[in-house]
């Protein structure tokens, strides 16, 4: 949350984080479930599912459509890379790795009627061929409030590295 | 060359009777070699260091390692572009410790000795105690890489002052540079987002795996059944296609199939602003560079490796990878997109689509590659198993430059390992 945002009375404000936090530890559940055809019907037709580069300082206007992104995806290419991820030929997926996703430090960092914008810190822990590497950072999410709940317009992952070293690949979902 | 008969040395093995291509694992899990290849190989080669779109401006710089060593790669004061090693000369620390910038002078910042952008030493900040004329020879300037050389914008340096020239080293290679960067009138341009990433395998495994038409169908499955979705309201039509062995251990293969090319080459799912906007790409291509150079350069996905660390494709987008080798079984991967500069907002981003889409460790493609090729080195690391085989297509009448095969056949990996045994088994 911003200093501006403790201003609000403490109960909404902590009840708002509360059901983002809720929602997000739900949406972490499953990836590290592997169950991604679940967790792609958290997704809204118009959302971006964005991994920034570790080139590039991070910053609001960086936009994919001019700067080389790890992951920039609309809905269309978030379905595909889900289906397949699900595939025995994702051979950097096969079998899937185990995945840990720890979020913290979750706060919300602008709320209205339509939506909430919040963001947090994670790592994300990998470990396939007796390999674990982990993956640290933050992300931002817009979750639009729907009536069956949260749903995701946008999630954009801004990775605490330089290089992905030495995890070498995005292949899971962060 | 022709082979007449059985040849053997410490790295190849070749039959022409039963047409066998081998090479020995130890290429890919000797420390000896690879301190060999270091020397003899490594620092004797052009190596691709970066394009001079990242140093546009007098007084541009990046910094960035390249095998062993960290460099500075400059646009001086004067113009004049040149690359040094980032070692002060006085004890030895790391002088430009951010990746790019502009300035006139590096100073060092344990000492504060200064050196102006094109190499000379300023100032020893404090320099009472030094004899004069201490520096006379420019033996405490920085140390500049004896040999940097451009093609068609692309900066390669050589760490060996006796070497041919660039253009003389790249034979055959260099036209298909040209090639690139005839893709513009305003030249090419880095865009940003610059991938670095590790593999666990060995350098070479990644130059074999670029050019490697035979691993496509099995390895990318997944990604072609993604690009046939891609294709919807286009004629499919047969893929044809060439490998071939250039000079000196470079070489390419080559596909005219449709995954789309903002140069020329439309997809459906790009829309109709971007159909309008590419064929007139491709009427100002044809007009500028004749009708057949133009078709060759739209039409075609090339792949090409120059020997021994380089990759340069020509796709989706083009693609400039350098393989950094860390050791015997670890290589970082640095890779470049660059387009057109002044390229429409709309082009560059079904360019960054495309090349998104397939290459890169966040893409659909590269992933699958590295975890072949790490599968690989874990099974040359088992050891008793001592050749690879890269007979496909062998005919012990084929050239080692200029010559041509089917696109999924092994020539142009031969050629490079056949560079390779010409180089490290000279004066053993």
């Amino acid at each position: 949350m911003t200093l501006a945002e403790l201003d609000k009375p403490t109960m909404q404000r902590v009840l708002t984080r509360l059901a983002v936090e809720d929602f997000l530890h739900a949406e972490a559940a499953l990836l590290d479930a592997w169950d991604i055809d679940t967790w792609l019907t958290l997704f809204l037709p118009d959302c971006q599912y964005e991994v920034l580069p570790t080139s590039v300082e991070p910053n609001p206007d960086l936009s994919s459509t001019s700067t080389l992104f790890l992951i920039g995806d609309d809905y269309e290419r978030l379905t595909q890379r889900v289906l397949r991820m699900n595939k025995k030929t994702a051979h950097v997926e096969y079998p899937h790795s185990k995945t840990r996703h720890i979020y913290s430090n979750i706060r919300v960092l602008r709320e209205d009627a339509e939506s909430v914008t919040a963001a947090a810190n994670f790592v994300t822990f990998r470990t396939k061929n007796k390999i674990t590497t982990y993956y640290p950072g933050s992300f931002e999410v817009i979750l639009a409030r729907t009536e069956s709940g949260f749903m995701i317009r946008r999630k954009r992952i801004a990775l605490d590295l330089e290089a992905l070293i030495p995890q070498g690949k995005v292949s899971i979902f962060l | 060359m022709a082979w007449t008969a059985p040849y053997e040395s410490k790295y190849l093995r070749v039959d022409p009777a039963s047409r066998r291509f081998q090479v020995n694992r130890k290429v890919y899990t000797d420390p000896a070699i690879f301190e060999a290849e270091k020397h003899k190989l490594l620092y004797k080669s052009w190596l691709y260091l970066g394009h001079v779109s990242e140093i546009s401006k007098p007084n541009d710089f990046i910094t960035r390692q390249l095998i062993d060593k960290n460099l500075i790669l400059t646009n001086s004061r004067d113009g004049e572009i040149a690359a040094f090693i980032n070692s002060c000369p006085h004890r030895g620390a790391i002088i430009c410790r951010e990746h790019k910038g502009s300035r006139k002078s590096f100073s060092c910042p344990y000492h504060g000795w200064t050196f102006k952008n094109s190499g000379e030493l300023q100032t020893q900040n404090a320099p009472y105690g030094y004899e004069e004329g201490f520096n006379a020879s420019g033996a405490y300037d920085l140390f500049r890489v004896p040999r940097l050389e451009t093609r068609g914008g692309f900066i390669f340096v050589n760490f060996d002052a006796n070497s041919i020239s660039l253009d003389d080293y790249l034979g055959a290679a260099g036209d298909r540079i040209d090639m690139m960067a005839d893709h513009s009138a305003d030249g090419l341009e880095v865009i940003g987002g610059m991938q670095e990433y590790y593999i666990n395998a060995n350098y070479k495994l990644m130059c074999e795996n670029s050019y490697d038409g035979y691993h496509l169908e099995p390895t990318h499955g997944s990604y072609i059944e993604y690009q046939m979705s891609m294709m919807k309201g286009l004629t499919p039509r047969p893929i044809e296609g060439n490998g071939r062995s250039l000079d000196n251990g470079h070489g390419c293969f080559e596909l005219n199939i449709q995954a789309g090319r903002p140069i020329a080459q439309w997809l459906p799912v790009w829309g109709e602003d971007a159909r309008v906007m590419i064929a007139e790409r491709k009427v100002e291509l044809l007009e500028r560079v004749g009708a057949e150079r133009g078709e060759q350069i739209a039409e075609w996905h090339r792949n090409m490796v120059i020997f021994p660390n380089t990759v340069m494709n020509d796709q989706q987008t083009i693609l400039i990878r350098s393989f950094i080798p860390v050791s015997y079984n670890q290589m970082i991967v640095r890779a470049w997109p660059l387009g057109p500069a002044n390229e429409a907002p709309e082009l560059r981003r079904v360019r960054l689509q495309g090349a998104l889409s397939f290459l890169g460790p966040g893409g659909f493609a590269t992933p699958d590659d590295v975890e072949m090729l790490e599968l690989c080195q874990r099974g040359y690391e088992m050891g008793g198993l001592e050749w690879n085989d890269v007979s496909k297509g062998f005919r012990p009448e084929e050239n080692t430059a200029n010559d041509k095969d089917i696109w999924n056949n092994e020539l142009q990996m031969r050629a490079y390992w056949l560079q390779y045994d010409r180089v490290m088994s000279a004066g053993s």
